[in-house]
């Protein structure tokens, strides 16, 4: 059933994969020097099991928002990042103010501060690789477009943190020419997202 | 009963590769933000997602 959505804010008449919700972010943003991203994360049902092979998959789509003459660019950025440290969301961020305190968080990003006089932190390096990376440049704005990838359990790992791993110059853009340069973002839906056990030998030895 | 067990296992084999390990995997399961009409909402109500700041008081995921 087609999902319209309320005109009050910045989306609209965009449809999930499935059901009636999908997830909405900024994979990243176009400027050089302030490089930010909206990481979100999960903590997986259970441990991965180290040695194994797993599926991976979600669908994506370039988000067609617009707002306050904000432009919505398409990229190729976002990837999956699996891990084995604590994750942390906002809620947390509001409890600890200091975030380097909580025990074994995981840290995506190296932020420097004083770049610039700049107000907020500049990502300046990144410090994980995606296990999982967009394959291809999203800047269909109707079509789902489907993310499947093999990841390997050399640990036992526990949460999954869908992230952007590359800075502005390894991104691929698909600019939009009227576009005000410096308040541009590549804006992403995402929904139906897998981590399956992929057993293989498993089930041949059983069929022989 | 020499067929059953191996078709039982292959079975079970399949169904347990199936199970997804991401619980609420197409955002759905979510607190009560949602009212008359359909908005954003922080990407934290669908729990157990977790919104991460890419910076202190940085942006954040939501769903729609």
């Amino acid at each position: 059933m087609p999902l319209t959505l309320y005109n009050k804010d910045t989306y609209e008449f965009q449809t999930p994969k499935s059901g009636y919700a999908m997830a909405s972010f900024f994979s990243c943003n176009y400027n050089e020097v302030i490089q930010t991203s909206e990481p979100f994360q999960i903590r997986l049902k259970e441990q991965m099991e180290v040695g194994e092979i797993y599926q991976v998959s979600f669908y994506i789509k370039k988000a067609n928002y617009y707002n306050s003459g904000e432009c919505y660019y398409g990229s190729d950025e976002l990837g999956i990042y699996f891990h084995t440290d604590t994750i942390y969301g906002m809620a947390y961020e509001s409890e600890h103010e200091d975030i380097s305190k909580i025990e074994n968080a995981l840290n995506l990003y190296v932020m420097d501060t004083t770049i610039w006089g700049n107000p907020y932190p500049v990502l300046s390096q990144f410090l994980q690789t995606p296990d999982v990376a967009l394959d291809t440049l999203i800047n269909d704005e109707v079509n789902w477009y489907l993310v499947t990838d093999t990841v390997y359990a050399d640990k036992a790992y526990e949460f999954m943190t869908f992230a952007r791993f590359n800075m502005f110059e390894d991104i691929q853009w698909a600019i939009e020419e009227d576009c005000i340069w410096g308040t541009a973002v590549s804006a992403m839906l995402v929904d139906d997202v897998s981590v399956n056990l992929v057993n293989e030998e498993h089930i041949e030895a059983v069929q022989a | 009963m020499k067929n059953i067990i191996p078709l039982f296992t292959l079975f079970l084999t399949v169904s347990l590769n199936a199970q997804n390990l991401v619980p609420n995997p197409s955002f759905e399961v979510y607190t009560g933000i949602f009212n008359d009409f359909m908005h954003n909402a922080d990407l934290e109500y669908a729990t157990p997602w977790f919104d991460t700041p890419a910076y202190p008081g940085g942006g954040q995921p939501q769903i729609i």
